[in-house]
């Protein structure tokens, strides 16, 4: 029964690990600073923030490895993601420790399932807010379906959509405010700043770079977390699919599909992604 | 060469303060005593009777004049020197008895014994010997507070002879007696001193006393006013 | 004749007088008897529950996690023992040991089926060996939990009572427990609540759960423990057995330390350190009133007896054979007194310990705790000691009156 659990864990940092390991990907460092554009959202702002819009672009279906390091950690971490639609997001560390374990997010909410507790774990918004998997820091955030623009500032080639999250949408607890920095050029996001309720940056997500032009999907991420400092977690691509992901992996009640993952990535690994590197210079 | 005297007192006088007025109580007195003397020193109530056995006793300095016991200077010593001189040379009767509540008859005796560190043994037998030669050799274990006003007197006249002082100072030592025991405590006293050979030097005012006695020093207002021989009554 | 004699006898002469005085010092004797017994007692109460109650003697941790840190009862697996058997079996060899017990830390969240949740702090170790280090729970409800290890799905946690009122649980009931490995990873385990205990510490009980060291290594995904707990047959004897084990895991890497209970109990410290001011603070009381009575009974002991005192200077006794006098009446008073508050000390500790009194629970604390009185041997001389002593200090005004003593003045003293 999906909801059983509801847990508001205030020891964010030990979720570090699940969270930036799960964190997607790159693009470049904000250019110039834009100018201000006081005009109300236009056509080609609109069909820009689409475009840059990572939910919609990026196959809703998809399976992905990723290679998530941090300086003081001893060694990087394997991450196995699957994407099975718009709502639902799959993970697991790639650890035999980590056997069995996942974290499913479905919508706002988020589940850990764990060989040991017969029922996905419910965990509570502190515990998702403090970040375990999550579509927001995989492919940001849904721009176009759970915010408002409040304002545009554009530049020559960089605009920054300054976001605020529909009352009672999925985003509100989570990510109440936002920054979208894209190219308008490449159409790709540069940058998303994760701001809370009193304007305060909580965390930063740096688009290094994508996959191909013609896949929008981040190979390279860069996660900050402002709020507490640490060192940046770089997380960055190693195998991306996109193909029919079994809708049973995402089913709270029935194991069944979960339990037939090989422990191990299914295939080698590839020594390092297709990466084209997008300047944004 | 002659022994020197026992006391050989010159110009002595001692002030006290009284309030906010000066008491003169000595007023330049000589006196000498010989060896194996015995004197009373006579005089009205305020005369200085006390004052100057005091001196001689050496329990008070003077303010003026000089005091020499057994030829030695008293104002050449000290506090504890005057104390060991005391304890070895002197013995002392007061008019209230003043014997140690706590301590038997025989213990009181000892105490100049003690205090001059006879051994017990020795001092017993001293104790005993003192008692019996006063009469009250049968009541060596009594308090004081289990003797009669004589026999307390006595008692006390057994404590100041028992180390063989040079001499014995008595401030009215009758004074708390009905007639009959004092004259029987004066009877004593002479004999004592006659027997011993130790100084005797005697403050009273009583007649009875004073007619006893074959020396009597008189004291008027804290000076000489008499020093007669006198044959003893 | 001797003066401590003659001192007896005149404290003898007014029996009323010094009865009372005799009475002041033994019942302050007795009083200071009584309050160190009290706090032996509660010292030693306290040491052996916190020695038992899950401390244990020494802690065999990794250097590295017990350096600067001795006083935590929390040790992160992250830094825990992986080779803890091969550690355990070197020091259970000891004479002297009792058990080395392994335990495992873990902190998170608990929720129920009814969804609630709370946050835990759970303290995992091997039942068997704790039973062995006499390791007490307290129950309420319920019963203790199995001492094999749990197999998969068997897990099972005892509850304290603060955590399952919060959570509205008792015996039978479910519960998943979510923590972060020491990998940072989370994990949940469903466990069943065997029994409901207490700690005997009020906040303790807010959060507490013990488990098995299987299920806590489950929960974490780990083999390792967060420490050995070792237990020894005296508690006399930690500070030697600790430098034996030092010696006997010196070469251990990565390095380890051995660390006394008095260590990881600040809490024993700072109790200690309350009620010794405690003890303080009533000995001065106590310490006052004999001072301010008996040097009273002294002043006028040496008024009345001034004239007798000027005799026995007059007859040679010198000032310090008198002040010597006084002082020994003072020190009759302090041995004499002492000894008879010794008695009565004594007695009323017979007394008290017999009645069997219960006082109520002291701050933070669960349950009642019985009085008892401890007889320390050391305070009892000690007493003495001291009465000896407080009355010297309340000689110390007669005494110098006597010395000051003007024989002349003192004959004519009426």
């Amino acid at each position: 029964m999906p909801g059983r659990n509801h847990f508001r864990l205030s020891c964010r940092a030990a979720f570090g690990r699940w969270r930036l390991g799960c964190c997607l990907l790159a693009a470049a460092a904000a250019a110039a600073a834009p100018a201000s554009s006081p005009a109300p959202l236009g056509p080609e702002e609109r069909a820009l923030l689409a475009r840059t819009n990572l939910f919609a672009s990026v196959p809703e279906r998809f399976h992905a490895t990723l290679r998530v390091s941090r300086p003081d950690w001893p060694r990087p971490l394997r991450v196995e993601v699957w994407r099975g639609g718009r709502e639902a997001l799959l993970a697991r560390v790639l650890e035999p420790r980590q056997a069995g374990r996942f974290l499913l997010q479905l919508g706002s909410e988020h589940y850990l399932i764990a060989p040991g507790a017969r029922q996905p774990v419910r965990l509570g918004a502190g515990v998702a807010a403090a970040g375990p998997v999550s579509f927001e820091q995989v492919l940001g955030i849904d721009v176009e379906r759970d915010f408002d623009v409040e304002r545009v500032e554009a530049g020559e080639r960089i605009v920054t959509f300054h976001l605020v999250a529909r009352p009672g949408g999925a985003a509100a607890r989570a990510t109440p405010r936002a920054r979208w920095t894209v190219d308008r050029i490449r159409l790709r996001p540069v940058r998303l700043d994760v701001v809370l309720g009193d304007g305060r940056t909580s965390r930063v997500v740096e688009f290094m770079s994508f996959l191909d032009a013609r896949t929008p999907m981040p190979s390279h991420v860069v996660f900050k977390d402002v709020l507490r400092g640490g060192p940046p977690t770089g997380v960055e691509v190693e195998r991306f699919e996109a193909n029919a992901v079994s809708e049973g992996l995402f089913s709270l009640s029935d194991h069944a599909a979960r339990a037939q993952l090989p422990p191990l990535p299914p295939t080698r690994l590839t020594r390092r992604p297709p990466i084209r590197e997008v300047s944004v210079q | 060469m002659a022994a020197p005297p026992v006391f050989d007192a010159r110009g002595l006088a001692k002030r006290y303060r009284l309030g906010q007025t000066t008491v003169e109580a000595l007023r330049g007195v000589d006196l000498r005593v010989a060896a194996g003397e015995m004197l009373v020193v006579a005089g009205p109530s305020g005369s200085g009777k006390s004052t100057l056995l005091h001196l001689l006793g050496t329990l008070d300095e003077p303010d003026e004049g000089s005091l020499a016991i057994d030829g030695i200077q008293t104002s050449a010593m000290g506090e504890r020197a005057r104390t060991a001189f005391r304890r070895a040379r002197l013995g002392f009767v007061f008019q209230t008895f003043n014997l140690l509540p706590v301590l038997s008859a025989q213990e009181n005796v000892e105490l100049p014994l003690w205090l001059a560190g006879v051994g017990a043994r020795e001092r017993r037998a001293r104790a005993r010997e003192a008692l019996a030669e006063v009469g009250l050799g049968t009541r060596l274990g009594h308090r004081p507070d289990q003797l009669s006003g004589g026999e307390r007197q006595r008692v006390a006249i057994a404590r100041a002879l028992v180390h063989r002082p040079l001499a014995v100072l008595a401030d009215e030592p009758t004074g708390n007696l009905d007639s009959e025991t004092a004259a029987a405590v004066m009877d004593l006293v002479v004999e004592l001193n006659r027997a011993s050979g130790t100084a005797f030097v005697v403050a009273t005012h009583d007649p009875a006393l004073i007619a006893r006695a074959p020396r009597r020093v008189t004291l008027r207002d804290g000076r000489v006013a008499g020093d007669a021989r006198q044959v003893p009554a | 004749m001797r003066l401590a004699l003659l001192a007896l006898r005149n404290l003898a002469r007014n029996r009323r007088r010094t009865a009372i005085s005799l009475a002041v010092v033994a019942t302050g004797t007795a009083a200071l008897l009584l309050t160190a017994g009290f706090m032996a007692f509660s010292f030693e109460g306290l040491a052996e529950a916190m020695i038992h109650g899950g401390l244990g003697h020494l802690e065999i941790a990794l250097a590295s996690a017990a350096e600067g840190r001795t006083a935590t009862l929390e040790r992160s697996a992250a830094e825990g023992l992986d080779d803890w058997q091969e550690v355990q079996a070197r020091v259970e060899a000891l004479e002297g040991v009792l058990a080395a017990s392994p335990t495992l830390h873990v902190a998170g969240m608990a929720s129920t089926d009814s969804g609630r949740s709370a946050a835990f702090l759970g303290v995992a170790g091997d039942p068997v060996r704790e039973r062995r280090m006499g390791f007490s729970v307290k129950l309420r409800a319920g019963q203790p939990m199995a001492e094999a290890p749990p197999r998969e799905g068997e897990d099972q946690v005892m509850v304290a009572q603060g955590l399952a009122q919060v959570l509205g649980i008792g015996p039978g009931s479910r519960l998943t427990l979510l923590a972060v490995d020491p990998d940072g990873m989370l994990n949940a385990l469903d466990v069943t609540v065997a029994g409901v205990i207490t700690t005997g510490v009020q906040e303790l009980d807010t959060r507490f759960v013990r488990l098995h060291l299987g299920s806590a290594q489950r929960l974490l995904s780990t083999s390792r423990v967060s420490n050995l707990l070792v237990t020894l047959d005296t508690t006399s004897r930690t500070e030697t057995m600790a430098a034996r084990m030092g010696e006997l895991l010196a070469g251990h890497e990565p390095p380890l330390a051995v660390v006394p209970w008095t260590a990881r109990a600040p809490f024993y410290a700072q109790v200690r350190a309350l009620y010794a001011g405690i003890f303080w603070f009533l000995g001065s009381i106590v310490f006052a009133l004999v001072v301010l009575a008996t040097s009273n009974t002294l002043t006028m002991t040496v008024m009345e007896r001034f004239r007798e005192l000027g005799t026995l200077r007059a007859l040679g006794t010198s000032v310090w054979q008198v002040a010597a006098l006084v002082g020994l009446e003072a020190v009759w008073l302090g041995l004499l007194g002492g000894v008879a508050g010794d008695l009565l000390g004594a007695g009323l500790i017979a007394v008290l310990n017999g009645i069997g009194l219960e006082m109520p629970p002291p701050p933070g604390a669960v349950d009642p705790v019985e009085l008892r009185v401890l007889v320390v041997p050391e305070a009892f001389g000690g007493a003495i000691v001291l009465m000896l002593g407080v009355l010297l200090l309340a000689a110390v005004g007669p005494v110098l009156r006597v010395a000051r003593l003007r024989i002349v003045e003192a004959l004519a003293h009426t």
